[in-house]
């Protein structure tokens, strides 16, 4: 009984897959750790595990719970992180608007950014599709940019230029495709 | 009490909880029913997003530990947590006097 309440919730939570563990690690030990008492009050196995679950509440709604938590926390780290990309594009375009060097350091911030959203971050950030087309289409707008700039630098050195984008789009591709499940039941 | 009286008062509940040292979610529950006589009817699964909001705010800190033969996640509060504990008493002591007041008061 206790297995079918946790495969429930597992099909009803968001989040990756780590998070999911510990969410039905809890409730796995929650469950048991109820039941437990109720067998101790003397009720059968079976009766005791409804009993748990029963009092534990539906799967759905603790899902759509946690799912809050989850989005209030993302809409912060979205906003910052659509910001911090959005300006670090700004900022390389006007480097290269400018006609000035290559701006290195700027370059190896944004390759740096793409490399951190390839990795797990320390908070939990739930990408949604809009977030990545719309990010997705600012760095396409910013390579036909300097794909645009053929007067201005030699075919390598444009392609030397554009390589940070081009790991970013990578970074988002990827991020799209590791995105984190919605609740199924929202 | 019902589940939508005891919404905005759980965080406060749960920091007062903990306060005296770690627990896991299950032993959280049985205490509030334990403190409360069992006036609090909530789904006992309500106390796990109230747990990770509170531990995402810093408010709650918590990590694996073996308790009774099993490895389990144990909640504590935090310094903040207690700081915002005793905020929250504050203003709740506040809030409740102010009710009594009325209440008591006659017609």
């Amino acid at each position: 009984v206790i297995e079918r309440y946790l495969a429930a919730l597992d099909r009803a939570l968001a989040g990756d897959a780590a998070y999911r563990v510990r969410v039905l690690g809890e409730a796995e030990d929650h469950l048991r750790s109820a039941a437990e008492r109720e067998v101790d009050g003397g009720a059968t196995p079976e009766e005791a595990e409804r009993r748990a679950i029963a009092a534990f509440g539906d799967p759905g709604f603790l899902a759509r719970s946690l799912a809050e938590n989850t989005r209030r926390m993302s809409v912060r780290a979205r906003t910052g992180l659509a910001a911090a990309c959005a300006a670090l594009t700004l900022y390389y375009l006007r480097f290269l608007v400018s006609r000035g060097e290559p701006a290195t350091l700027l370059q190896i911030v944004l390759l740096l950014c793409a490399a951190a959203m390839l990795v797990r971050p320390p908070i939990r950030i739930e990408v949604t599709s809009w977030w990545v087309v719309g990010a997705a289409l600012l760095l396409l707008c910013a390579l036909v940019f300097v794909l645009g700039d053929h007067d201005a630098h030699s075919a390598s050195d444009t392609l030397n230029r554009i390589v940070p984008a081009y790991c970013l789009i990578g970074a988002f591709a990827a991020g799209l495709v590791r995105r984190d499940r919605r609740p199924a039941t929202d | 009490l019902s589940n939508e009286a005891l919404k905005g008062h759980l965080d406060l509940l749960l920091l007062a909880l903990l306060a005296p040292g770690p627990l896991h979610g299950y032993a959280v529950i049985e205490r509030l029913r334990e403190r409360s006589g069992g006036a609090f009817d909530l789904p006992e699964g309500t106390i796990y997003p109230a747990l990770h909001r509170l531990e995402a705010a810093g408010l709650l800190s918590s990590g694996l530990a073996e308790v009774s033969r099993r490895r389990r996640r144990v909640y504590a509060v935090t310094a903040a947590g207690r700081a915002a504990m005793a905020a929250r008493r504050t203003a709740w002591t506040a809030f409740s006097g102010g009710v009594e007041a009325v209440l008591g008061s006659p017609a």
